[in-house]
């Protein structure tokens, strides 16, 4: 037996785990080598030492330790236990993700909801006259109701104060043409339109001009005339028929326009005169013809100008009321059921609940990027303190 | 010394366990019905179930990793992790090995993560943990040296050397079984193992029972 046995053999037959055949191998060496002896006793020795070691028990810390950091919302009674750690457990998570997927719903619910309610209550009347109302452009008609108010309504039409002269000066004056455009929404559209036609008449004036479609809803336009001074009154009348949706008044002040047309007027006429009594004089026929083509260019320009004058009177003495009717949409519609706008509304919702989730996800990364700093000066003092107790530990 | 030698003689297994049979297998029974059930209960989040399985527990484990981090401060950490990670692991667990098999690599794994991460100062004699002292103040105080000797060198074995070591020899577990918690043949455990003692009988070289050990053999 001149090679001795593989180290680990020893090792293993020591502890029993060998195999039947290398244990006999092993006892048959071990018979015959002193050596192989002296190594095994070595070994035994080694573990029997080892065995020594007395078992530790585990401190009564760490039984309690162990369920504090197992039990979601505990405050930890161990020393050892690491509240991020806990707070960090399973539980808590769910719990937070449960919370995250109900606000996300939420959000999209509302968003859902907000448009229909919306709409209803612009149904029901937001729109008043004396409010500019922020869902104007829910009907996509804005400011108008801001600018209406904006020009104004002059109390005593169509000849408003002279600066420096205090109450109304009639008659030739000022000379205001007056319009308004109104758009009106009524319950029913024929009704509507009779009553609007009792009211021109009633005020003096007429209907100029009508444009209705008979589609669903059915709708028109109309242009009153009616004499300036019943402008203000045929205005509250129109409005009283139904909802007022738009509502434009303005006032053209042409006095300047007027009394010009007028002066020329009167500098042609005697312009005129002038050349009638030059023709009586006349004795050429080559005079005589050139003064008919100056008679006839000057008589022509009067009477642009006298029709010109004429437009203006009728403008300024009967004012322009143009309304837009529109039967109000029934509920829900003819269908039975309004698809494109149930998919509307929640394209809506959608689209509303991500852009408060991208606005949330800006806020949080802002949020955390000023936290940043603070965060850096936390690890580094919690790594400092953990250093000095380590440092104190092992130097007890 | 004499302690020691009739420890030896008297079971040739694991003094100072208070465990009737002798020998790694009977040690830990494979199949326990009411730890199967106590890990089935746990299994589903019941933590009453799990503190009762901690405390049949964590007196192996946290010996085991007192041994391999070689201070009490260490083994307390690495042990509070072997069960905070068992317990959440348990939905994972799928009996491939025994319970307790599966409790020492988590704890061998705990216990490498904080010797890996922390390189220990030589063990202090303040951190040797010994049990309460005997009558024999003496004998007691002998062994107590000797005790401390053997901790020590543990502690200046690598930590593969350490693991097996601790394993085999202190808590008693077949080549097979450290052979699983280790997740290596069987046949790298016996090599590792007869590494580790022969770096470790050098260290020890001075100590322990000579005379009787010869004539044993």
């Amino acid at each position: 037996m001149n090679t001795h046995l593989a180290r680990e053999w020893l090792s293993g037959y020591l502890d029993g785990q060998v195999s039947a055949g290398e244990r006999r191998q092993v006892e048959a060496h071990l018979a015959g080598c002193a050596a192989c002896r002296q190594d095994l006793n070595g070994l035994r020795r080694t573990a029997t030492l080892v065995r020594t070691l007395p078992p530790v028990a585990a401190p009564a810390i760490l039984r309690s330790a162990v369920r504090a950091r197992l039990t979601p919302n505990h405050t930890p009674a161990g020393t050892r236990v690491r509240p991020w750690a806990q707070s960090l457990s399973r539980p808590t998570w769910r719990l937070a993700l449960a919370a995250a997927a109900i606000l996300v719903i939420g959000l999209f619910t509302i968003n859902l909801l907000q448009p229909m309610m919306g709409a209803r209550d612009a149904r029901e009347g937001i729109f008043r006259r004396d409010v500019p109302a922020q869902s104007v452009d829910a009907t996509g008609q804005a400011e108008s109701p801001v600018s209406a108010q904006r020009v104004g309504i002059p109390e005593n039409p169509p000849a408003a104060q002279l600066p420096g002269a205090p109450g109304p000066r009639f008659i030739f004056d000022r000379y205001v043409i007056r319009s308004a455009d109104l758009q009106v929404e009524v319950p029913k559209f024929d009704e509507a339109s009779d009553a609007l036609i009792a009211i021109a008449e009633d005020a003096g004036g007429f209907v100029a001009d009508t444009t209705v479609t008979q589609q669903e809803p059915p709708s028109g336009v109309f242009v009153l005339r009616v004499p300036a001074g019943r402008f203000t009154h045929v205005l509250e009348r129109v409005e009283g028929l139904g909802r007022v949706t738009e509502r434009r008044v303005t006032g053209q002040d042409i006095t300047e326009e007027y009394v010009d047309l007028q002066a020329r007027i009167r500098n042609l006429q005697t312009h005129e005169r002038q050349l009638l009594t030059f023709m009586g004089r006349a004795n050429r026929v080559s005079d005589l013809l050139a003064i008919e083509q100056e008679l006839s260019r000057v008589r022509g320009e009067i009477e642009q100008l006298t029709g010109r004058v004429r437009f203006l009177a009728n403008r300024v003495e009967l004012a322009t009321v143009r309304v837009a009717l529109r039967e109000k949409a029934k509920q829900g519609s003819s269908l039975f059921w309004d698809f494109t706008a149930s998919l509307q509304h929640v394209r809506a919702a959608f689209l509303g609940t991500v852009r408060q989730l991208l606005a949330a996800t800006e806020w949080l990364v802002v949020a955390m990027s000023a936290l940043v700093p603070l965060a850096l000066l936390a690890v580094l003092g919690w790594g400092a303190l953990r250093w000095l107790l380590r440092r104190r530990a092992s130097a007890v | 010394m004499q302690d020691v030698t009739n420890a030896h003689k008297a079971t040739d297994g694991w003094p100072g366990r208070d465990a009737p049979a002798a020998g790694p297998q009977a040690e830990r029974p494979e199949v326990d019905p009411e730890e199967a059930g106590l890990v089935e209960r746990s299994r589903r989040g019941d933590l009453e179930a799990f503190d009762r399985l901690v405390a049949a527990h964590q007196d192996r484990i946290y010996h085991t990793a007192y041994r391999i981090t070689g201070n009490a401060d260490d083994a307390q950490d690495a042990a509070q992790e072997t069960f905070v990670k068992a317990f959440r692991a348990l939905p994972r667990y799928r009996h491939e090995a025994a319970f307790g098999t599966w409790l020492y690599r988590i704890a061998v794994n705990a216990a490498l993560d904080i010797v890996r991460r922390r390189p220990p100062a030589p063990a202090s004699l303040e951190d040797v943990i010994l049990p309460a002292a005997a009558h024999n103040p003496d004998a007691e105080a002998e062994r107590e040296e000797v005790q401390r000797r053997v901790h020590r060198a543990l502690q200046r074995l690598s930590p593969d050397h350490r693991i097996v070591i601790v394993l085999r020899d202190l808590q008693g577990l077949a080549y097979e079984e450290i052979a699983e918690v280790l997740r290596v043949p069987v046949g790298t455990v016996r090599s590792r193992l007869s590494r580790a003692r022969d770096a470790l009988r050098p260290l020890l070289g001075d100590l322990g029972p000579q005379g009787p050990m010869e004539e044993g053999s």
